[in-house]
């Protein structure tokens, strides 16, 4: 595993994906934040006074994250928000599922009728990550590593 | 943790932060940054839930005037085997009954009057009004139709005694549903205890043009505990 991360192409493809979903997820809430807001409300986790500023917030954190780990930009910044937010949104999701909350997702669409099993979501969310933490810590990610990980590669050539 | 990523992570989160603040002010559809509260308004003074406080009240009133005229009238027919000969008494005896039997007349007069009146106000509301099971029952029992806003499995599961299955999951699949409801009537929405899709359902309704809904909160958890008529 430690060797698949270290590979360059891989650490970018991963990059490129992760950030892509994040930034798919927050186009819709981000067009629907009062929809997104009543999603957020349903899981009954947080009280009134913060959802309305989360349903504003976290599309545009999500975008922004994926952005800069698309670019290759402050990756390990990224890399270290789109792990807590994962973190967050697997226990949001479990805890949904196990009080039995008949709610709609408001992963990938703010639409109360989007079909979206919650165990599925968080087998996705736990697959992504898995791929986040493992590129936290095997991924030559900073731009340092980055130019070490290429000489080494030079030099064993 | 290296120190670059923490100052890079404060910068992604100002970075949102503004950026989130100006899309919402200039956002169409923007919201407030703190919510109001979300209050659940048991209705007291709901017009249908009077009505229906005053039709039990005055049932009861008849009940006891019914029973009142049944004693009375057995002990008519006693004191007309013993005493045949006193038909003045007897006359005196058949007119109270008669009085009795007037103001039971009244009394149910009074009683249509007041669902009547209250169904012509039905018409005025139209945000939908958060009801407990008490509530739900008079309306059950008054034959109103009910809609389940759970998913189909759910439904098939348990539910009220001829409610409607309408899963607001999929109300873009169902809506024909809706569609095909009179929008002047009487509507319950209800879901499971600790679920909110009855209460969207309600608001998407009362958008629709439906004049009232009610949300009945207790939902089918509560109706079940209760052993109230299920299918």
């Amino acid at each position: 595993m430690k060797k698949l991360f270290e590979n360059k192409y891989i650490t970018i493809a991963a990059r490129i994906i992760l950030g892509a979903v994040f930034m798919y997820a927050s186009f819709d809430k981000m067009a629907h934040p009062e929809a997104f807001a009543n999603i957020i409300d349903n899981y009954h986790l947080l009280p009134y006074q913060l959802v309305n500023g989360l349903a504003i917030f976290l599309p545009w954190l999500e975008l922004i994250t994926g952005l800069l780990l698309i670019t290759g930009t402050w990756v390990r910044a990224s890399l270290m928000i789109y792990t807590a937010l994962l973190v967050v949104f697997i226990i949001a999701l479990s805890q949904a599922l196990l009080r039995g909350l008949d709610i709609s997702c408001g992963c990938f669409s703010v639409n109360p009728s989007s079909t979206s099993e919650v165990w599925l979501r968080i087998i996705e969310d736990i697959i992504l990550l898995a791929v986040s933490i493992l590129m936290l810590k095997y991924s030559p990610i900073d731009k340092k590593n980055l130019t070490e990980n290429n000489n080494l590669i030079n030099q064993t050539n | 943790m290296n120190k670059k990523a923490l100052i890079h992570i404060v910068y992604i989160l100002l970075i949102t932060l503004l950026a989130g603040i100006f899309f919402n002010i200039s956002n169409p559809n923007r919201i407030q940054f703190v919510a109001n509260e979300k209050r659940v308004d048991f209705s007291a003074s709901d017009s249908l839930l009077n009505a229906l406080r005053i039709q039990d009240s005055l049932q009861k009133a008849a009940d006891s005037l019914l029973k009142l005229s049944g004693s009375r009238e057995d002990s008519l027919r006693l004191a007309l085997e013993k005493h045949k000969q006193d038909s003045i008494l007897a006359a005196n005896k058949t007119d109270s009954l008669k009085r009795i039997q007037d103001s039971v007349n009244a009394a149910n007069q009074k009683k249509e009057d007041s669902i009547k009146n209250a169904q012509n106000q039905v018409t005025e509301i139209v945000k939908p009004v958060d009801i407990k099971i008490d509530f739900a029952k008079a309306l059950f029992d008054k034959k109103y139709r009910f809609l389940d806003a759970r998913d189909a499995a759910d439904f098939n599961a348990g539910h009220i005694q001829g409610a409607m299955n309408i899963p607001f999951h999929e109300i873009e699949k169902y809506k024909d549903r809706l569609n095909d409801l009179p929008k002047d009537q009487v509507y319950v929405t209800y879901c499971s205890a600790a679920c909110d899709v009855s209460i969207d359902m309600a608001y998407y309704m009362a958008k629709m043009g439906f004049k009232k809904v009610y949300i009945f909160h207790g939902g089918w958890d509560e109706w079940k505990a209760a052993g109230y008529p299920a299918n």
